[in-house]
């Protein structure tokens, strides 16, 4: 309960910090956003009204007051670019980058659980470097270069999907998880590369402690053994790592949908960057940053119910 | 044999070429980066063009060995800038320890759990895209991991015997602090640098490939992947070039964190 409570503060303050930084990085640096968005030959007037507009003639204590209360009733203001409230262009596109995204996790793990306990059973042969090459190069690859290569090599010559025809959820779900396959394997790719590497490493510590021994002394098979008992254990000292790669695959979002033109968050970011729609890229910021946080936060608490051992030593 | 060595033998191997290459790019291009060939526009490699033209028949393998220039540029400026705003924060933490540790800790801790892009996004939002903004945006994306290493290190080392009898025959703070502190973190400090410049690589090409980056005409990593990626079917070679010139530098460079993590670092 300590821990929680603990936890709980600590969580309060960094998402504080979080909202002074992002807030104060629009204010403090130099440029005025109004300047920036209608550019050196507007008239006085104009960037008048469109200050007040922004409120950025207001004094900062106010401006964050009001930008802060506003957020946490779900008031996200209003976009620039697309005149319209923020909120209503995040509903539709929240739900594309988080499905790309739990796809992600879903491939990461199907695939690095069971080759990062190969990897631990195959110690010194020449199995284990074959996939030590392979996580090198997994990590190797940036997710847009992959991105490119999959839309060509299965797009354009496998033709095993259309690159750039995205297909909307709602019209075809099957459709929509067949071509969000690809971008969701090029997120994954890394994530599987470096989660297999902890996996091993994880198993490998285990696989040395004596209850394996005395499992082995009581006759249990090889892979009982590493499945009923080393696994279970590995896979406790690797949550946290999941936890922080939410961030990665939020990451690797941003780049991946741009590259294959999907209409999710990311893009919307880059989109308001580019088009300097200030007041839209300060709270897609803040709302990803928000996720992020709390996405760690529940795995922490995960962690808590899963392994009484942390819960423990509080 | 040495622990690591064929990591170190990989990675300064590929390292080495890309450098090589990116220093050759300084005196010498095969043709002008910029120079146009309308007749040759999207050729296939061959001698003349050893990775070819792109569609504007400016020849692929000058202006990728140019491109490894900038991003090499940027990635050691980022390096360098972040191991020394670093290593002062983190050496203050870890020695004065007290408030100003906690203070130093709080605001690493809060700046680590944006993700890294997001840091780069707001600046250049804020900022004119250009080399010294993504300088400036990859550095204090990389400041938490470096400034906790570097504090983990003096932590390691600021009671122990060594410290504590040189403090006794009289050496200053700050001498305890450069000389014999310091000093101590650099394994780490050092694996870091290099992972870091493989970091620095990947975040700059993806910048530069959305557009955020070193700004064109320039030729860089990333912009031209991004060029090439509708002609991908016609024109391979303009972006396998530039592509492949990223994974190489990056191979190299995580070859060396190997090769150090195993003969300085790994404890079994």
């Amino acid at each position: 309960m300590r821990y929680l409570v603990k936890k709980l503060v600590i969580l309060i303050l960094t998402m504080f910090l979080i909202s002074l930084f992002t807030f104060f990085a629009f204010h403090i640096l130099p440029g005025d956003p109004a300047q920036l968005i209608l550019g050196t030959s507007a008239s006085p007037e104009k960037l008048d009204a469109l200050r007040q507009q922004l409120g950025t003639d207001q004094p900062l204590p106010v401006q964050y007051r009001a930008w802060i209360t506003g957020f946490l009733h779900g008031d996200f203001g209003t976009s620039i670019r697309y005149s319209m409230p923020v909120r209503d262009l995040l509903s539709d596109r929240i739900q594309v980058t988080l499905l790309l995204g739990l796809m992600v996790i879903v491939l990461t793990l199907l695939v690095s659980i069971p080759l990062g306990v190969h990897a631990a059973r195959v110690r010194n042969t020449i199995s284990e470097r074959i996939i030590n090459g392979l996580t090198m190069l997994g990590i190797s690859f940036p997710s847009f270069f992959l991105s490119i290569l999959f839309m060509w090599i299965f797009g354009l010559v496998l033709h095993l999907f259309t690159p750039g025809r995205y297909v909307a959820l709602s019209e075809d779900p099957a459709g929509f998880f067949h071509f969000m396959f690809f971008p969701a394997l090029a997120i994954a790719v890394p994530e599987i590369a470096i989660l297999t590497k902890y996996i091993r490493a994880a198993m490998l510590e285990e696989l040395s402690k004596d209850y394996v021994r005395t499992a082995r002394g009581k006759g249990r098979s090889r892979s009982g053994i590493l499945y009923g008992h080393v696994l279970k254990n590995a896979i406790v000292s690797v949550i946290p790592l999941i936890g922080m790669m939410i961030g990665e695959i939020f990451s690797g979002s941003i780049i991946v949908e741009q590259v294959f033109g999907i209409p999710g968050i990311g893009r919307l970011l880059i989109a308001s960057v580019t088009g300097r729609d200030f007041p839209l890229t300060q709270t897609l910021v803040m709302y990803v940053a928000l996720v992020i946080v709390l996405t760690n936060f529940a795995v922490d608490i995960l962690i808590q119910v899963i392994d009484p051992r942390i819960r423990l030593q509080g | 044999m040495k622990k690591g060595k064929t990591d170190f033998i990989v990675g300064f191997l590929l390292t080495g070429i890309i450098v090589f290459l990116a220093l050759l790019s300084l005196v010498w291009t095969p043709c002008d980066i910029n120079a146009t060939d309308a007749a040759a526009r999207l050729s296939a490699p061959s001698l003349q063009h050893l990775f070819g033209t792109d569609s504007m028949g400016r020849d692929v393998f000058s202006r990728a060995i140019t491109g490894a220039r900038f991003t090499l540029f940027v990635a050691a400026a980022t390096v360098g800038c972040t191991t020394v705003i670093a290593s002062i924060l983190g050496l203050a933490a870890g020695y004065l320890g007290g408030a100003v540790d906690e203070i130093i800790m709080r605001l690493v801790d809060a700046l680590s759990s944006f993700p890294g892009i997001l840091i780069a996004l707001i600046i250049v939002t804020v900022m004119e895209s250009g080399k010294y903004t993504i300088i400036l945006a990859l550095t204090i994306m990389f400041l938490p991991s470096f400034t906790r290493i570097v504090r983990t290190g003096t932590l390691q080392v600021r009671d122990a015997g060594f410290v504590r009898s040189n403090r006794v025959f009289g050496d200053s703070g700050l001498r305890l602090l450069l000389v014999h502190i310091f000093p101590n973190t650099f394994p780490l400090l050092l694996s870091s640098i290099v992972v870091g410049f493989s970091n620095a690589i990947l975040a700059e090409s993806s910048m530069s490939y959305l557009g955020l980056g070193i700004q064109p005409p320039a030729p860089s990593w990333g912009r031209m992947l991004y060029e090439a990626q509708s002609i991908i079917f016609t024109a391979p070679w303009c972006a396998l070039a530039p592509g492949l010139m990223i994974v190489v530098t990056i191979i190299g460079f995580n070859c060396i964190g190997e090769g150090i993590r195993k003969r300085y670092l790994a404890q079994e």
